[in-house]
């Protein structure tokens, strides 16, 4: 049953022309963009000095490659957020809405299926745009400086992006399942979601926090948990109550 | 064993503090047409919904041929196929897509020639790739019942199937209805605000009036129990008096050019006429109480 459910979310989007490519293209730009900011100011393109302040050539490189270093990969987890909250924060609220939901409960389809379907189907669809994103921000920036020295990468690629997503596409299921309607969804699901990452960035960003493993690993468990509890309490959720 | 497929017993459903069903008692016999008619608000979606495991009732029983809609909600769901008041399909999605998508919630083996030949019985081949959004209501409605149809449920709950439907498409559907019922044996429930139509589909019909079935039978059955022997005669002309029609009738209204008359006992309609053809009244139309100023009339009783 609960491939019925992907089965259908997969028709949605194949449904939707062109949706793949804008994801995937959306993905890249994201990926592209800090890199591509770093490059621009080392090549002197964009200003990196600050009112009277000159730097050297090494004194610009080292800034670019600590930006790189730190700054990007505290930076990425939004980006990433952003890519799965547009996908899944409508995706329920806008099934109330058209009523849609009412036929899929009137087959053999429980509540939960529907929502451990959906729940799969975004969660993969973030992590491919998730790791487009990480993929190019990283090679992009081993690229532009010399003996780029990322986060612990494995921690990184295989703990945190996937924290990431699976928070995202939970707390989005969450909202989505409680909004009256998709600005309703939209508004409180963003801050959630993409509002919450953007927050944790500065925090981090402001505290001079180094992107470690250990700060990596709590990080993500505590939003594996997180997510985790919100994806259990939408299960709970009575059907009934989605039925307009 | 009793042959009646659906059985709904003592249901209540509140939403809040408004009571949908108060105590709804009804039961529906295999291979049978039966309209659920009433008010808005009455508590016929309700029903519907309920039947169809939608909604889960506040108490009673609900059995889909024999089987528990509430205990086991995932077997009774195989044996009905649910026609919603508007089409709820995927708009995005082609017309063989949305029959694919029902064949793969079914687990139904299918493939481009089933598709296509369950559309032509429908006349939608020629629109097997085009987007459901690119159709007319009419075509919408005709594809969301070849999707409610797709896993061969031996119960169909419709609801408002001819809303906002054009004349061709209405014939269309009722008479699908009727072979559905006819050739293939299923047992129906329509619910519907169109009388005509009911009257001409349904077997039986169940009045659903606050929550409850109010009445329950065949047109005749539940004018005769509830009106008594009701007609209406149109005249050309209503005479100035109408000194002696108390006589052949138990008790009659005049509104406009129509005289409403009740028989009482051992009284007939010819007497009525006879009254009339006697005072030179040309008379323009006779006829049994129809079923929509029978129905008024039983809400006007039930809701005082």
């Amino acid at each position: 049953m609960l491939w019925s459910v992907l089965y259908k979310e997969f028709l949605e989007l194949k449904s939707d022309k062109g949706a793949i490519a804008r994801l995937a293209l959306q993905s890249i730009v994201y990926g592209l963009f800090f890199p591509t900011v770093m490059y621009l100011q080392l090549v002197g393109v964009l200003p990196m000095e600050i009112g009277d302040v000159v730097l050297t050539e090494a004194e610009k490189v080292t800034i670019v490659k600590h930006s790189l270093e730190t700054f990007g990969p505290l930076l990425l987890p939004f980006f990433v957020s952003v890519m799965a909250s547009l996908l899944v924060i409508p995706s329920i609220v806008q099934e109330t809405e058209s009523r849609t939901l009412e036929r899929l409960l009137s087959l053999p389809l429980s509540w939960r299926n529907i929502l451990f379907g959906k729940f799969l189907f975004y969660f993969a669809i973030s992590l491919a745009c998730a790791y487009i994103i990480v993929s190019i921000y990283f090679l992009l920036s081993s690229a532009i400086v010399e003996a780029f020295q990322p986060p612990d990468l494995g921690t990184y690629l295989l703990v945190l992006v996937p924290a990431v997503s699976f928070y995202t596409v939970s707390a989005g299921l969450f909202v989505s399942a409680r909004a009256r309607s998709v600005r309703s969804a939209n508004v409180l699901g963003g801050f959630l979601t993409v509002g919450l990452f953007l927050l944790v960035f500065f925090l981090s960003w402001f505290a001079g926090v180094e992107p470690g493993r250990d700060i990596i690993v709590t990080f993500s468990l505590v939003l594996f948990v997180v997510g985790a509890k919100l994806i259990y309490l939408t299960a709970k959720v009575n059907p009934e109550k989605l039925l307009t | 064993m009793s042959n009646d497929m659906l059985i709904l017993e003592r249901v209540f459903k509140n939403y809040g503090k408004v009571t949908a069903l108060s105590g709804l008692n009804l039961r529906v016999k295999e291979g049978e047409i039966l309209g659920l008619v009433g008010p808005n608000g009455a508590g016929k979606t309700t029903t519907l919904k309920i039947l169809s495991a939608l909604l889960k009732p506040d108490s009673g029983i609900v059995i889909v041929d024999d089987i528990d809609v509430q205990t086991d909600p995932f077997n009774a769901k195989k044996l009905l196929g649910y026609l919603p008041d508007i089409p709820l399909l995927y708009e995005s999605f082609t017309l063989f897509d949305t029959l694919k998508m029902y064949a793969r919630v079914w687990s139904l083996q299918f493939d481009k020639m089933t598709a296509l030949r369950a559309l032509d019985e429908y006349g939608l081949e020629p629109l097997w790739n085009r987007q459901v959004r690119t159709l007319s209501k009419g075509q919408k409605q005709r594809l969301s019942l070849i999707c409610a149809l797709l896993h061969k449920p031996r119960i169909l709950l419709l609801d408002e199937p001819f809303a906002g439907l054009d004349i061709e498409s209405r014939q269309f559907i009722r008479n699908k209805i009727e072979q559905l019922a006819n050739d293939a044996g299923k047992t129906i429930v329509v619910s519907s605000h169109d009388l005509a139509d009911v009257e001409k589909l349904c077997t039986r019909i169940a009045l659903i009036v606050k929550g409850r079935v109010a009445y329950y039978g065949t047109e005749d059955e539940i004018r005769t129990k509830v009106l008594g022997k009701v007609f209406k005669i149109v005249l050309a002309k209503i005479p100035s008096n109408l000194e002696g029609l108390t006589n052949c009738t138990k008790e009659y209204s005049v509104a406009a050019d129509t005289v409403t008359f009740t028989l009482g006992e051992g009284q007939s309609p010819n007497q009525v006429l006879k009254y009339f053809i006697a005072r030179d009244c040309p008379i323009r139309a006779f006829e049994p109480l129809g079923l929509e100023e029978m129905l008024l009339e039983i809400i006007k009783r039930e809701e005082s």
